[in-house]
């Protein structure tokens, strides 16, 4: 199925997306305050998610850059571009580190709850610097490999739940019961930045695997947010008619709820353990996204060697990642409360629009100053 | 030393970032989750590790420009 090859085909930039989308974003509570309409926040925010995407690839394609290093010092200038491109690297690491925290508690709490956080957190690091440093095309090709294993285990959880039959569709009635007013705060701050906004991590690197981003590769990729945001309504869904709205508020780890709650003629029964093997798989790809998200930055800035700078980043977001929180919910609430206004609304919105215009105000200049001179 | 000096700015960034996302929460124990001797020791032997590496791999780069410079 995999072909050998020397460029990098839609379909392996499908799976990375697809892979990337699902992350932690399928593992947490994804918008907890919209009880039982959150299925709809995310199918709604899926789309939104398919403009945000084809905008971060249309800003690289727009100004012929690689990566949105290179558009920040096109846009900014040289020292504007090179503070607010210090800005993203922070950023991606940041957000790595929140998501090896999510990996980490998942393991900590509901597979090995006698080990503690630091050897879970520490185990992932060396995966992570291991994928990473086989290099892009050996990654890629093995989150193709992962895509195939997550999709196998996704259908065979939704078999297995419609098999247990212990289904009650009337928890997700009264559909948007309050209008839909109450439902825009959250869906806008929680839902669209996580996990749809944190695309932005591609304009890292996407530019330098698809040189001119193609239709097939934006179709591919347009297409990959569908399929995600699909499988993460999909498993609201599930998590709701399984256990109700109320109860998967309190989840902390729903999907793993949902499929704890399995028994098959008590036969078959525990495949949370299958589950989590998925999100594991998915949570590898959201990291080492990020994390090479970030060093292309830093080997833009500093000029060295990519090999040589894996090590000292990703255990810097170890470190990170041991202090984002306190606890998982003193963790979820900062998720909920300030990263999403803080953090994501401007670096996944504010400065790309801000780009945009630059970008486009610039090249309008000098086509005036051409046209002055002829 | 560019490749220390510019990991080090990072560092100083994003725990920078992550107390001020503390701070916003109010989470004013934080220093207390800082102290805490397990993640403590981890978290300073992750940091150790990564600037003796990168002040390791930057002086190899300077001895090797040097060696080449007065070839």
């Amino acid at each position: 199925m995999i072909r050998k090859m020397d460029g990098y085909s839609p379909l392996q930039i499908f799976i990375v997306i697809f892979l990337f989308l699902e992350g932690t974003a399928i593992l947490i509570n994804l918008a907890p305050d919209l009880g039982r309409d959150a299925w709809i926040a995310t199918l709604f925010c899926t789309f939104i998610g398919m403009f945000l995407i084809w905008w971060f690839f249309f800003l690289l394609r727009n100004t012929n850059q690689r990566h949105i290093y290179a558009v920040l010092q096109q846009g900014l200038g040289k020292i504007g571009g090179s503070i607010v491109g210090v800005v993203y690297i922070t950023y991606f690491i940041y957000i790595c580190a929140r998501d090896m925290r999510d990996f980490s508690e998942l393991i900590t709490n509901a597979v090995l709850p006698s080990i503690p956080l630091e050897w879970t957190t520490l185990c992932f690091t060396v995966t992570v610097i291991y994928v990473l440093r086989c290099g892009v095309q050996n990654f890629v090709n093995l989150f193709v490999l992962f895509g195939y294993v997550f999709a196998a285990i996704f259908v065979v959880f939704l078999v297995l739940v419609i098999a247990d039959g212990e289904l009650d569709f009337h928890n997700l009635l009264p559909i948007m019961g309050d209008g839909i007013g109450p439902m825009l705060p959250s869906t806008f701050t929680q839902v669209l930045e996580f996990p749809f906004g944190e695309l932005i991590a591609f304009t890292a690197f996407a530019g330098m695997l698809y040189p001119n981003l193609s239709g097939k590769v934006m179709r591919a990729s347009l297409l990959s947010v569908l399929a995600a945001g699909m499988v993460l309504t999909v498993t609201i869904i599930v998590e709701l008619v399984t256990f109700g709205p109320s109860i998967r508020e309190r989840a902390m780890f729903p999907l793993v709820s949902a499929s704890r709650n399995i028994s098959i003629g008590n036969f078959i029964e525990r495949i949370e353990m299958i589950v989590i093997f998925a999100i594991l798989l998915a949570a590898i790809v959201k990291v080492c996204i990020f994390a090479y998200a970030a060093l292309q930055g830093v080997v833009w800035y500093t000029g060295k060697s990519y090999n040589s700078l894996i090590i000292p980043y990703v255990l810097l977001t170890a470190e990170i990642s041991y202090y984002v929180s306190n606890n998982m919910s003193d963790h979820i609430m900062v998720g909920l409360s300030f990263v999403p206004i803080y953090i994501h609304i401007p670096l996944q919105f504010a400065v790309p629009a801000i780009l945009l215009v630059f970008i486009k105000m610039r090249s309008r200049w000098r086509k005036r100053d051409d046209q002055t001179a002829v | 030393m560019k490749r220390t000096y510019f990991f080090i700015l990072i560092l100083v960034m994003v725990s920078a970032l992550d107390i001020l996302c503390l701070f916003h929460n109010e989470q004013w124990n934080f220093l207390v989750m800082y102290s805490q001797r397990k993640k403590l020791v981890a978290a300073c032997l992750l940091i150790l590790v990564a600037t003796v590496y990168s002040i390791v791999l930057d002086w190899k780069d300077g001895r090797n420009s040097h060696t080449k410079g007065s070839e």
